[in-house]
């Protein structure tokens, strides 16, 4: 009996997929401080909201994480119906129900697997959990509506082997992807995901929140006097070691000697704190060193970047491309770096489009869409019911 | 729908125009250091309506207004230390600095939120207009909804369709403009200054003339691991009916989490103990000889109200043989104190103070 199940569903798939028998696929997200859910049909991305984006919740560029409001069922509903509306899918034909079941805040995952899973069992929907990373992983083989994106139908295999550079508010990671489906973590952050770091520093500086765009802006407002060659090495006296660093400022870029893969900022947040208690006695007005500060500090996250990017592709010169993902990456200077180190080292370069950078659903879509025709996976019936939020879950 | 050309000596005659349009609550598209902008008097509701019929299918951003300079701003957001530093320093500029709203604007210019973006455009021109008019007005880029961000008026009028040109009252043409990038939006009501505060003034309230009963000086990330390994070591045998907590306080980059890894290294847990500051609440199981239960380490730093603090679900978690590392608790220290209280748990008070770069000095309360 289970055989034919198997056999049956095996058949069901292994169709070509051409555009009538492409699974329609709804995706919901509820990991970080946005609801989002979005509808796919096959790669291709049909609408991808978010809570903020919908009249009722309009609020500013979704930088208050309002827990209270987004543990509400009636959000997600409004969201939900919002995304049928303009993916002009009805319920009846979605055949798949996606949702991140972790890693994120358990109270906040759990609206979106409840309301998931109810969906999927009282409607008998196919039901496909997902791990946030693995979204983020996938970002840039999302397709648009018209169906074009970064990496074409029946080119996703020759994109593996390959490394993932993930970094967000959350997570900053590197993995190992052999092929679809087949993740290793390789690096991580001991302590602060990169996104905190420009976030509790831009609270240092009095910029206020999320600190990821304003430090960008005030960094191309760096003067010529601030330049990546006076980064170096620098003497801390005692006989402890040199440390090197990332411009005039001194700013330490974190875990360049240590051998492995992984990543630390908190190192860094200390010396931004001392740096700048510093400057503020010694200059009239902020204006005067935050510009190069800011263009500093992003030099030292880029480099800890690309240096490990770096160590993790001799580690694994067999990979053919480098996949990005995560909010961070909406930073042009990282994507800067990082893109050319990798281009001249011949491997591939992918990254999402701007508005699946961040958490979005549209990336839980595209991650449900594998797990579906490469891996055959998804729960169906009593099954269903078997799975909970998994708030520290690993890839 | 009059178009008048920006000559760069036509101001006087400019300014006139546009304050007739705005005094009688008409809608006027005005040049910036961004795009070409939507401007009406953000405090007419008419106005306002006018304006959000033409923005049709409106996503995401709340309108945002435009102000000449401060002292206009402070009619009609609170600005707090944060916002003064981006007005002082970085405006006029492409920055939307969003405060919380005194409710003086049209409805459905402050976000549902009651928060307010407001804008300094580095264009004097538009400057001029607003100071003379004496009030902010609208300044939401002058496009539809998803279409191009209008850099030139030929564009946007090739853009709009004919029914929304007819809303247009005036036009100031002043040719193509630099296509700046879209102006930056920065919150700046996160982080609550007072309410962090107030809970330090109970804590050390609470502290004063208390012996710590442990300190170090701590001269590396290494040591301050450490002694969070030696607080465990001294709290482990307490009696397991009850729920231990660990308050840490202290500034940012002070050692509260890697004070946490080593609660952590002592309890045998081998996962790498993260930052909570995203998620805010972090689980780990512990399994010690015949102990077990589970780690929680909790990061206050995005939180903002008590309300969010009770929807974190930290209740759940205040039981017998749990373990809980709370950073930031100086930020609610009253309310956190009432809760694990009630809840029979046993509260250690770990202070983290900088010496220098490199050396802390962390004290323990109980």
């Amino acid at each position: 009996m289970l055989y034919l199940i198997i056999l049956m569903k095996t058949r069901e798939i292994s169709k070509p997929m051409n555009k009538k028998s492409e699974p329609i696929i709804l995706a919901i997200d509820t990991s970080c401080d946005d609801t989002s859910v979005a509808v796919l049909k096959g790669r291709r991305v049909l609408s991808s909201i978010i809570s903020s984006q919908i009249e009722l919740h309009k609020k500013w560029g979704g930088v208050v994480p309002d827990i209270a409001r987004r543990a509400h069922q009636e959000n997600i509903s409004k969201v939900y119906q919002e995304a049928l509306k303009r993916a002009k899918i009805t319920e009846a034909e979605i055949e798949f129900v996606a949702v991140t079941y972790g890693p994120g805040l358990a109270i906040a995952l759990e609206v979106g697997v409840a309301f998931a899973k109810e969906l999927a069992y009282s409607h008998k929907k196919k039901f496909v959990p997902i791990n946030h990373m693995e979204g983020h992983m996938l970002a840039s083989f999302i397709l648009n509506q018209k169906g074009n994106g970064k990496i074409e139908t029946n080119k996703e295999k020759a994109v593996f082997p390959a490394l993932a550079l993930l970094m967000s508010g959350n997570h900053t990671e590197i993995i190992h992807a052999e092929a679809l489906n087949k993740y290793t973590v390789i690096g991580e952050t001991l302590d602060d995901a990169a996104g905190e770091a420009f976030d509790k520093v831009a609270r240092m500086m009095d910029i206020g929140y999320p600190g990821g765009p304003i430090l960008t802006l005030l960094a191309g407002r760096a003067s010529a006097k601030w330049s990546d060659k006076l980064s170096g090495q620098k003497e801390r006296g005692d006989g402890k070691p040199l440390i090197e660093i990332a411009g005039r400022f001194g700013l330490p870029i974190p875990m360049i000697r240590s051998k492995d893969l992984n990543f630390s900022f908190s190192g860094l947040k200390t010396a931004c704190l001392y740096r700048i208690k510093d400057l503020r006695l010694r200059s009239k007005k902020d204006s005067d060193w935050t510009y190069d500060f800011s263009r500093e500090f992003i030099n030292a996250v880029s480099r800890s970047m690309s240096v490990k990017l770096k160590k993790a592709i001799k580690l694994h010169p067999e990979i053919r491309s480098v996949i990005i993902g995560g909010g961070v990456s909406n930073n042009k200077y990282i994507v800067r770096e990082t893109g050319t180190l990798v281009r001249k080292l011949g491997k591939k370069y992918f990254i999402p489009e701007a508005r699946f950078r961040s958490d979005n659903a549209g990336m839980i879509g595209i991650a449900a869409y594998y797990n579906i025709i490469s891996k055959k996976y998804w729960l169906e019936g009593e099954d269903i019911l078997t799975i909970d939020r998994k708030p520290m879950l690993k890839l | 729908m009059e178009q008048i050309k920006y000559t760069g000596e036509n101001s006087k005659i400019i300014i006139k125009k546009a304050l007739t349009v705005l005094k009688n609550g008409g809608i006027l598209v005005f040049p910036t250091e961004t795009c070409y902008g939507l401007g009406v008097d953000a405090t007419n509701q008419k106005a306002v309506d006018k304006l959000l019929s033409y923005k049709t299918r409106r996503e995401g951003k709340p309108l945002s207004i435009a102000v000449c300079d401060i002292s206009m701003a402070k009619k009609y957001v609170e600005i707090n230390e944060i916002a003064d530093n981006l007005y002082k320093n970085y405006l006029p500029g492409p920055i939307t600095v969003v405060s919380h709203g005194l409710n003086r604007v049209a409805k459905g210019v402050e976000s549902e939120y009651g928060t307010l973006g407001i804008r300094i455009p580095d264009y004097k021109l538009v400057l001029d207009i607003i100071s003379a008019f004496g009030k902010p007005i609208t300044a939401t880029s002058a496009n539809a909804s998803y279409l191009p961000k209008p850099f030139n008026i030929g564009a946007l009028l090739k853009d709009t369709p004919q029914k929304s040109q007819k809303l247009i009252d005036l036009i100031i043409d002043a040719g193509e403009l630099t296509h700046g990038e879209a102006s930056t939006v920065v919150d700046t009501t996160m982080n609550n200054l007072n309410i962090m505060r107030s809970g330090q003034i109970n804590l050390s309230e609470q502290l004063s003339g208390k012996k710590s009963t442990m300190s170090a000086q701590t001269n590396s990330a290494e040591q301050t691991v450490n002694f969070g390994g030696m607080n465990m070591l001294k709290y482990i045998d307490e009696p397991l009916d009850k729920p231990l907590v660990f308050f840490l306080s202290g500034e940012l980059g002070a050692g509260k989490t890697q004070f946490s890894k080593g609660l952590a290294n002592k309890l045998n847990i081998k996962e790498i103990v993260k930052s909570p500051t995203f998620t805010i609440l972090n689980e780990y199981e512990y399994e010690l000889g015949k102990r077990h239960g589970k780690f929680i380490h909790v990061d206050t730093w995005r939180i903002d109200s008590l309300k969010d603090l009770e929807t974190i679900g930290l209740d759940e978690y205040l039981v017998a043989g749990n373990i809980i590392s709370i950073e930031w608790a100086d930020k609610f220290f009253d309310d956190l104190k009432t809760k694990i209280e009630s809840a029979g748990g046993k509260i250690i008070n770990v202070i983290f103070n900088y010496l220098d770069e490199d050396t802390r000095n962390i004290e323990t309360y109980e």
